[in-house]
């Protein structure tokens, strides 16, 4: 497969960066790891006039530090380096087996970065095919056409998939991203990064770039873990995933927060699915109690997608978030 | 659009200075320009890992990496793996252990398992999986690739020539 012609910029500062992206806008895009964007590129599916690189500015953008209770990290920040922080691994070790189930560990390895995890596009087996294969059927609603193949007659939006799957993780653990753009900075929550629209899944305006992340960490007393569904081990998307962060005041749970991924085109904040878990010191049935709940509420949301069908992915998603739970709160509770 | 831009790298220890278009991938550089064919094109989309090479010592899917990232910087292809005639402790290793049958994967694997052992001193089996779960072989059902590692690292620790 062979890439379209485009320009390239490897600009040397962040200032230089950010002018380069506010001129060319939407035809321009960047370029961290690629693992995401050139696959896309050679599909055609991004057609790129120019990419901007980020090689250069690697130093300025992946630190991880702490500040004020806060854990600040660069958007280029290699997913192992993350993942092997030793407060992230201490403080959110949902966080860590997150980003360890990302690709392979060659990936994960000054390659992937987080960065690009969280900014990577929603998925289907209808878009994400080569344009021989897309030639034959009708533009969908994510090549600015009007229909959805995934979705069949009657559905009128995008059921494309977001599969990232430090992006459930962050959502759970409501991190922060920190963006950069012409006209200043600005910080949001993931929930209002991730649109939830499959045609454009993140809030990111044309000339903006993603800086980092800030996760507020967790008090004594917190547990977060996720859990994933695939068909392999490595080099695979889940299919479903959930996230769970948990922390405990005297023993009963004071603040629990779930997601479940790979199942829409966001991450799904399931927040009254365990709001019952509040003020309690929940036993295994109430867990899976709730774990049924969070499925049933994502229901209305499912996609028949990307190599699960609906009705698996109705029985399937309690299953993850349920073992999600349950870690999670075991590490709140210091028995594991 | 799209003009001509010198790429000057290294390759395999070698100073290396061409005329590169933006889109071109390090694959097609390295392949096709500097007739080094030993990395192979297998997915084309960062799966099979048959295309991985050293880019200032760590792995890369080579079809993802434009060629113009790696402007400055070192490469290790499987041609640079042997000393003259004289096989790398892990090309000897795949060799007795029968770890190469149809080779499509081995470049790739090779690269993996150097960069494995250039990082620890004496990885175990489970180690050696983790790091071998970005290839994908379709012949050997992976048991003789991951024996080959731990031949390596096992003559390693020990001082043994290949």
């Amino acid at each position: 497969m062979r890439l379209a012609p485009f320009e390239y910029l490897a600009p040397e500062s962040l200032n230089e960066a950010l002018a380069a992206k506010a001129n060319l806008g939407a035809k321009a895009v960047w370029l961290a790891g690629g693992t995401d964007l050139l696959p896309r590129a050679k599909q055609g599916l991004a057609q790129p006039q120019t990419v901007i690189s980020l090689k250069h500015l690697c130093a300025e953008l992946s630190a991880v530090s702490q500040d004020d209770g806060k854990l600040q990290i660069g958007a280029l920040a290699v997913i192992a380096d993350v993942a092997n922080h030793p407060t992230v691994q201490g403080r959110l070790p949902g966080l860590s087996e997150a980003l360890h189930a990302i690709g392979a560990l060659t990936l994960q390895q000054r390659v992937g970065t987080l960065g690009g995890n969280l900014c990577a596009d929603t998925r289907c087996l209808y878009y994400n095919q080569s344009q021989e294969w897309r030639a034959g059927l009708a533009p969908c609603f994510k090549l600015a056409g009007e229909v959805c193949h995934a979705g069949g007659e009657g559905v009128e939006r995008c059921r494309s998939v977001n599969q990232s799957d430090g992006a459930v993780m962050l959502s759970a653990l409501d991190a922060r991203v920190l963006l950069a753009g012409e006209k200043g900075q600005r910080s949001l929550p993931l929930e209002d990064f991730f649109t939830g629209q499959g045609e454009t899944p993140i809030a990111m305006e044309a000339d903006e770039l993603l800086l980092g992340v800030e996760v507020a960490l967790p008090p004594d007393g917190s547990g977060s873990a996720y859990e994933r569904l695939a068909l392999r081990g490595a080099i695979d998307y889940p299919l479903a995933s959930a996230a769970a962060a948990i922390s405990l005041e005297d023993g009963a749970v004071s603040t629990v927060r779930v997601a479940l991924g790979a199942v829409f085109a966001a991450p799904l904040l399931l927040k009254d699915a365990v709001a019952p878990l509040l003020g309690q010191a929940p036993d295994e049935a109430a867990l899976a109690q709730a774990a049924q709940r969070a499925g049933r509420h994502a229901g209305p949301f499912l996609v028949d997608n990307v190599r699960a069908d609906l009705q698996w992915r109705k029985e399937m998603a309690p299953v993850p978030m349920r073992r999600a739970l349950e870690r999670a709160l075991a590490r709140a509770r210091g028995t594991s | 659009m799209a003009k001509l831009q010198t790429l000057a790298f290294e390759v395999n220890g070698e100073a290396v200075e061409l005329a590169v278009r933006s889109q071109e991938t390090l694959l097609e550089v390295l392949r096709e320009r500097l007739e080094l064919t030993g990395s192979k094109e297998g997915c084309g989309e960062g799966v099979c890992g048959a295309c991985t090479v050293l880019v200032d010592g760590a792995p890369r899917r080579a079809c993802l990496t434009l060629a113009l990232e790696a402007q400055g910087g070192q490469v290790l292809t499987v041609e640079g793996l042997a000393d003259g005639a004289e096989l790398s402790l892990e090309q000897q290793a795949f060799v007795e252990t029968g770890a190469v049958q149809c080779g499509f994967c081995t470049p790739g694997m090779l690269l993996a398992s150097h960069d494995l052992l250039s990082r620890q001193e004496q990885p175990d089996e489970a180690a050696i999986r983790q790091q071998l779960s970005g290839h994908i072989c379709r012949c050997t059902g992976y048991a003789k690739i991951v024996e080959a590692v731990a031949l390596a690292a096992d003559r390693r620790a020990k001082g043994e020539a290949s």
